[in-house]
């Protein structure tokens, strides 16, 4: 994960992800449906930098957001920096005590029907599709054969 | 030997329960909208509450299911199914879906609004529309079209 006291500022070229916490936010072929990309009210949108993570540090933030809030990880969104950029928006890190990757996204219209299109153009990002979380190892069996 | 007939009051009555039963014959029937209903209540069942999508979401608000739940039967016998979804700001939503970039979504707000986005290639359409009776005969053009 990236170092908190040395955070880069987002570049275009990164990749972040959205957490999927909500089985109606995908589709049974796993492509990504708008409502995994509306602002909240606040208008800032939380994601999480790819940069310099793992995949396991990843799906352990994802997991821990999970359980903090007591549902489901159905899986991650993961989409460049500049699918957002290209819609007028802007990716800033926002690094928390427990995610230094996380990061949000600003400059959402208030209006929302435009919120509404702007979502369903973000989901249609060609090869955007949800990765499921991978299964949780319970440990190799005791061997029994000694 | 004399017959009894019903008053006005009663005739009324008669062809009340008639058209109530008849409303809900079609309404479990294959032209129906059963399966909308019933992912209507299980998608109400998952985010009543804050935080349901684990990044502080709304909660759906009753009212928002009333307008949803009249929504779908207002929608005409044997209208394509929409899924049905919510969003992070508490609003339901309907989404008719061919592929990523043939789809039409309505989000239902607790306000009394719809509002639509259309993505049909690189033709877009968006708005917002007060919930009078029922959809917007545009919008359920557009919904038939995708």
């Amino acid at each position: 994960m990236l170092d908190p006291a040395n955070l880069p500022d987002v570049a275009d070229t990164e990749f972040v992800t959205r957490y999927l916490m909500f089985s109606k936010w995908y589709r049974a072929d796993q492509s990504i449906k708008h409502e995994a990309f509306i602002p909240p009210d606040d208008l800032e949108f939380s994601v999480t930098r790819l940069l310099q993570a793992s995949d396991p540090e990843l799906w352990d933030v994802g997991r821990r957001v999970a359980i903090e809030s007591r549902r489901n990880l159905h899986g991650r969104a993961d989409l460049s920096v500049q699918a957002f950029v290209g819609r007028q928006l802007s990716v800033q890190s926002d690094a928390t005590p427990n995610n230094p990757n996380h990061a949000k996204v600003t400059g959402w219209p208030a209006d929302k029907g435009r919120q509404l299109l702007l979502a369903k153009q973000l989901a249609a990002t060609p090869g955007l599709h949800r990765i499921p979380p991978p299964a949780v190892s319970l440990g190799a069996p005791p061997d029994t054969t000694t | 030997m004399t017959v009894e007939l019903p008053n006005a009051e009663q005739y009324a009555e008669l062809i009340d329960r008639a058209a109530r039963e008849t409303r809900k014959e079609f309404r479990l029937s294959v032209l129906g909208h059963q399966e909308a209903f019933e992912e209507l209540v299980e998608v109400w069942k998952e985010c009543r509450n804050p935080d349901w999508d684990g990044y502080g979401a709304l909660p759906v608000e009753q009212v928002t299911y009333q307008s949803a739940y009249a929504l779908i039967e207002s929608l005409p016998l044997g209208f394509p199914r929409p899924s049905i979804s919510a969003q992070p700001d508490g609003q339901l939503t309907f989404e008719w879906y061919r592929t990523p970039t043939r789809t039409l979504s309505i989000s239902i707000d607790p306000d009394g609004f719809i509002h639509y986005a259309v993505l049909f290639g690189s033709e877009t359409h968006f708005g917002t529309v007060p919930i009078l009776d029922g959809l917007p005969k545009r919008i359920l053009r557009l919904a038939s079209e995708v």
